[in-house]
C-alpha cells in the first residue's frame, strides 16, 4: 500500500479564478525521498499544505489524497498531527516556546504523551540531531541553521511516517543548508521515515532524493528518478536553471553517459570524459587566458583614476570593550563604478563591514573613506544626500506599509519609473509577496535614494535560479548607470557571475581579492562547484564552451591513452 | 546535599509558601524576626557574600515603617506623647515595627525566591497548574525580546536608508509611529506562521501534558511533607491562642509556654531550613 497517493487533485484558492492545483496526481512509497521542484509560485507550498489538514487553505478541491490508504479527511486529528510531520521555510518564525527543550516537547505535549515516554523521545530526537549542548538555552541563541535543525527535530519526536517540507533551506546559508540536507537524508536512512522536500535550490539535494518530481504552473510535469528527470527535461525549460552544475553541465556537452548530480560525481565525469580539458597545466594556462578576457576587467587603470568609492584602512571594530574584534585590520577599496562582492563564512564580519560603511556603526580603529572623504565628517545626514543606502539581509524590515503601491508612494516613487515592472503586483500586500519580488520592492526603495554607493546584504538569499538571474541582470543595469555595488554573500556562484571583483572576508580581515577568475580558479574550497569540476572554468557557461571546443572532447578510447 | 536549586520547582514553592505564610499573616514579631534573619543568611548563601547594604536596607524599611504607623494610627492605650493634639502611642509603635519587620522578611524571602526560581523552574510550577497558561507564558516570554530585536532591526534598516531623521523630536515620533506600526503587522504576520506551526504540532487535540524538566524525588515529597506539617502546627498554635498577639486596644502578649516555644522552635527549623541546606550544599 502506497504512504500517500494524491489522484487528480485540483485545488483553487477562495475567490481566485485560476486553480492553484490542476490534476496533481503523486504517490510516495514508504521510505521514500522525494524532492519537488519549480519556480517560485508554481504551486508547491500549495500542494504540501493540502497533505497537512491542518494548514489547508480555504478554496474548493477536487480529487482524492489517501494516506496510508485513508482518506486525510478520515484520520483522527490527533493521527493526522502524528503521522504528517511539517517544517516551514522560515526558521524563526516556526518557533513556539522560548526554550529548545519546550520547543522539541513541544509536539508531544500537545498529543498528552506522558513524561516519562516525552523525556525518551525528546532525548532521542536531542542526541540525534546533536541539539543536546543548547538543550538548555533560548532558541534566540541558536544560528539560523540550528534553529532549522531544531524545527525538524521537533517535528520528528512525533514520529511521524511523512514528513514534509517546504523550502526548509531556503534562508539558510549554504554550509548550514547543507548541514541540514545532510540530517534529512540520514534520518531517511536510519529510520525510513518517509521525506517530501520542496526546494527550488538542487545543487546540494538533487542527489539525496531518491524520486524528483518538477511542478510548473500547478500541474506536475515531470517526475522520476533524478536522473531521468535531468535527461528528459527539453531544453530551455524552466527547471533547467535550477539543476546542479554538473546536470547542467552534462547537458550543455552533449549528454555523454550517465547524468552526474553532485559536484564529486561531475569531477568524476570531466575527468573519465574530458581527460584533455580537465588537466591542471591546461587549467592554469585556460584562467590566465580568461583573466586576459575583456569584461571581466573593466575597471579604469589605477593611476589617475577618481578616488575609491570606498576604502577600509586598517579599520578595527567590536562591539563592547571586551569583546572580540570583529574587523581585524580591515583593508578594501571598492572602486567607483564596479561590483564587488565580499564572500566569507558566518561570523566572518561581512555584515559588520556593510553596517560600518553605511555609517550605521563606527570603526574602534583605522578610517573610512567614502568618496575620498572620511566617514566622520560627513555631518549628521548628509552621508545619506552623499547617496549611501544599504538594503538589509531580511528586506522585510523595510516595509511598514499594506500595499507595494503605498510603499513606494512613501519613498516617493512611481512604479513607472523603476528600472523593473512592479505593477502587476502593486495592490498585494509586501509581505504576501515572494522573495524575488520582495527584494525588488526593497531595491526600489533603496533606489529612491539615489544611492551612490549600494550597499547589498545576502540579495540573492533564498531566490530561485529564476529570479538570481533577473537580480544579475539588474544589478549589472545599475552599474552601467554609474552605481557602485558592494554586496556581501555566502553565494559562491551568484558572486562569480555577477561581480567585477571578489574578496574573501575571513575573521574581519581581507584575505584575497581579485577579479572572479584570478579569485575562484586559486581557491580550492571556497570556490563555485564548476571550478572544482574542471579548474579554471567558474561559470557553467563557461565551461560548456570549452568541453565543446574542438579537441577538447574525447571518448573513453582518448582516455585510455591519456 | 542538595540546596534549594537542586530541588524540584514544585517542592521549593511549598516551602516558600509555608515560610511566607505565617509571616505575613501572623503580625507575631517571634515570626516575624525568625523570617527576617533566615531570609538575611539565605539571601547570603544564595548571593555567595555578605549583602550587608541590603540588609541594612530593609531594616530600614522596618524602622520606616515603625516612625510612619503612629503618626497616622492613633489607637492604643498609652500616649507617649502628643504631636498636633494626636496621640502617639506605644501599641501603634510597636505595631508598626512589627508590620516593618514582616514585609522586610517578606521582600527579602521574595528576593530569594527570585533568585532560586529561574524561568524554567517557574514554567515547571505553573505548569503544574495549568500547562496551557505555562505554554502561554513561555510563548509570551520568547515573544517579547524578539519584538524588541526586530524594533530594532527596523530602526536601523530605515537608517541606512536616510528614512529616519533623529534630528528633532516631532521627526524621531513620527518615525517611532511609523515603526511600531510596521512592527504590529509584522508581529501578526509572524502569528501567523507560529499558529501553523502550532496546529501541525498537534495543538489544541487534547488535553496538554508537559515535559518534566525536573524529576520529583524522595527528597522533595521530605521537604513538602516537613513544610506542610509545620505550617500546620502554627496554624494549630495560632488557632488554640498560645502564639497570638493583641495589639490594640492594648498590647496583650501572649504566656510564655511550652506549647509556644514548641512551635517557634518548628517554625525557627523551617525558616532556617532552606540556608542550611544551601549552605550543605557540595560544590559542583
Amino acid at each position: 500500500m502506497p504512504l500517500l497517493e494524491i489522484t487528480n487533485l485540483s485545488f483553487t484558492y477562495a475567490g481566485a479564478e485560476k486553480p492553484a492545483l490542476q490534476d496533481v496526481s503523486l504517490c510516495l512509497e514508504p521510505g521514500d525521498f522525494a524532492l519537488l521542484t519549480g519556480r517560485t509560485g508554481c504551486g508547491k507550498s500549495t500542494l504540501l499544505r493540502q497533505i497537512k489538514r491542518e494548514l489547508t487553505p480555504r478554496g474548493d478541491r477536487t480529487g482524492q489524497v489517501l494516506f496510508q490508504g485513508q482518506a486525510l479527511e478520515d484520520l483522527s486529528p490527533r493521527e493526522s498531527a502524528a503521522r504528517i510531520g511539517f517544517v516551514f521555510q522560515r526558521p524563526e518564525e516556526q518557533i513556539v516556546t522560548d526554550r529548545v527543550w519546550h520547543e522539541l516537547a513541544f509536539g508531544l505535549e500537545s498529543l498528552g504523551v506522558p513524561g516519562d515516554v516525552m523525556r525518551r523521545r525528546v532525548a532521542e530526537a536531542a542526541q540525534f540531531f546533536g541539539l543536546e549542548d543548547c538543550f538548555d538555552l533560548s532558541p534566540d541563541q541558536l544560528s539560523g541553521g540550528r534553529k532549522q535543525l531544531l524545527n525538524l527535530a521537533a517535528a520528528t519526536v512525533m514520529e511521524p511516517d511523512l514528513l514534509v517540507l517546504d523550502e526548509p533551506a531556503a534562508h539558510l546559508d549554504p554550509i548550514a543548508a547543507k548541514t541540514f540536507l545532510a540530517a534529512l537524508e540520514r534520518l531517511n536512512r536510519e529510520t525510513g521515515m518517509a521525506i517530501l522536500l520542496a526546494e527550488h535550490r538542487l545543487e546540494d539535494s538533487l542527489s539525496r532524493a531518491g524520486r524528483f518530481f518538477l511542478m510548473e504552473e500547478g500541474r506536475i510535469t515531470e517526475g522520476g528518478t533524478p536522473r531521468e528527470v535531468c535527461g528528459r527535461l527539453a531544453p530551455g525549460s524552466s527547471a533547467e536553471g535550477a539543476l546542479p552544475a554538473a546536470a547542467r553541465l552534462w547537458r550543455g556537452t552533449g549528454r555523454i553517459g550517465d547524468c552526474p548530480l553532485s559536484t564529486g560525481e561531475g569531477r568524476a565525469w570531466v575527468l573519465r570524459r574530458f581527460p584533455a580539458a580537465s588537466g591542471p597545466a591546461e587549467a592554469r594556462e585556460t584562467a590566465a587566458a580568461n583573466s586576459r578576457k575583456a569584461p571581466f576587467l573593466r575597471c579604469a587603470p589605477e593611476k589617475q583614476s577618481p578616488p575609491p568609492a570606498l576604502s577600509f584602512r586598517e579599520t578595527w571594530f567590536r562591539f563592547s570593550r571586551e569583546g572580540p574584534d570583529i574587523l581585524r585590520s580591515l583593508n578594501l577599496d571598492v572602486r567607483q563604478g564596479e561590483i564587488f562582492a565580499v564572500l566569507g563564512g558566518n561570523g566572518s564580519g561581512k555584515t559588520t563591514l556593510l553596517r560600518a560603511a553605511a555609517g550605521l556603526i563606527s570603526p574602534s580603529g583605522g578610517e573610512i573613506r567614502l568618496f575620498g572623504k572620511r566617514i566622520r565628517e560627513y555631518r549628521h545626514g548628509t552621508l545619506r544626500q552623499e547617496g549611501v543606502a544599504l538594503l538589509p539581509q531580511d528586506v522585510q524590515t523595510l516595509f511598514l506599509r499594506a500595499s507595494v503601491r503605498e510603499e513606494l508612494k512613501d519613498s516617493g516613487l512611481k512604479p513607472e519609473d523603476l528600472p523593473f515592472d512592479l505593477s502587476p503586483l502593486l495592490d498585494r500586500h509586501p509581505y504576501d509577496l515572494s522573495g524575488g519580488e520582495q527584494q525588488l520592492l526593497g531595491l526600489s526603495k533603496v533606489l529612491a535614494v539615489r544611492p551612490r554607493l549600494l550597499l547589498l546584504d545576502e540579495p540573492a538569499g533564498g531566490l530561485d535560479a529564476e529570479w538570481r538571474k533577473n537580480l544579475r541582470l539588474l544589478l549589472r543595469r545599475l552599474r552601467e548607470q554609474g552605481i557602485t555595488i558592494l554586496l556581501v554573500t555566502h553565494d559562491a556562484e551568484f558572486a562569480a557571475e555577477t561581480a567585477d571583483r571578489c574578496g574573501l572576508l575571513f575573521r574581519g580581515r581581507m584575505e584575497a581579492a581579485s577579479e572572479p577568475h584570478a579569485f575562484f580558479a586559486g581557491g580550492s574550497y571556497y570556490t563555485t562547484s564548476v571550478s572544482r569540476m574542471l579548474p579554471g572554468c567558474i561559470t557553467v557557461a563557461e565551461a560548456v564552451e570549452r568541453l565543446t571546443e574542438p579537441g577538447a572532447s574525447s571518448g573513453p578510447g582518448n582516455a585510455a591513452e591519456g | 546535599m542538595r540546596g534549594l536549586r537542586g530541588r524540584h520547582p514544585g517542592a521549593v514553592c511549598v516551602y516558600f509558601l509555608c515560610v511566607l505564610l505565617p509571616v505575613f499573616f501572623g503580625m507575631n514579631p517571634v515570626t516575624a524576626g525568625l523570617g527576617l534573619l533566615s531570609g538575611f543568611f539565605l539571601l547570603a548563601r544564595l548571593l555567595r557574600r555578605l549583602p550587608w547594604k541590603e540588609g541594612l536596607g530593609y531594616l530600614g524599611i522596618a524602622a520606616f515603617s515603625g516612625i510612619v504607623n503612629p503618626l497616622f494610627n492613633h489607637n492604643g492605650q498609652t500616649p507617649l506623647f502628643f504631636l498636633n493634639r494626636n496621640p502617639v502611642t506605644l501599641e501603634a509603635l510597636l505595631y508598626g515595627l512589627v508590620m516593618g519587620l514582616l514585609i522586610a522578611a517578606v521582600l527579602l524571602w521574595s528576593r530569594c525566591f527570585m533568585l532560586v526560581m529561574d524561568t524554567d523552574r517557574l514554567l515547571t510550577v505553573t505548569g503544574l497548574l495549568s500547562p496551557k497558561f505555562s505554554l502561554m507564558l513561555s510563548m509570551a516570554l520568547r515573544f517579547i525580546p524578539l519584538f524588541r530585536r526586530q524594533a530594532e532591526k527596523v530602526r536601523e534598516a530605515r537608517k541606512g536608508l536616510g528614512l529616519i531623521r533623529e534630528d528633532n523630536g516631532i521627526d524621531r515620533m513620527k518615525g517611532a509611529v511609523r515603526v511600531f506600526d510596521g512592527l504590529v503587522t509584522w508581529g501578526l504576520e509572524n502569528g501567523i506562521t507560529m499558529a501553523d506551526s502550532m496546529a501541525a504540532r498537534g495543538y489544541g487535540t487534547g488535553k496538554r501534558t508537559r515535559y518534566p524538566l525536573f524529576s520529583w524525588e524522595r527528597g522533595d515529597s521530605l521537604l513538602a511533607a516537613c513544610s506542610l506539617g509545620i505550617l500546620a502546627a502554627v496554624l494549630a498554635a495560632k488557632l488554640l491562642g498560645w502564639i497570638g498577639y493583641e495589639w490594640y486596644p492594648r498590647l496583650i502578649v501572649p504566656e510564655v509556654s511550652l506549647q509556644s516555644i514548641g512551635a517557634y522552635g518548628l517554625f525557627g527549623l523551617l525558616c532556617f531550613a532552606g540556608p542550611a541546606l544551601e549552605a550543605a550544599e557540595k560544590h559542583r
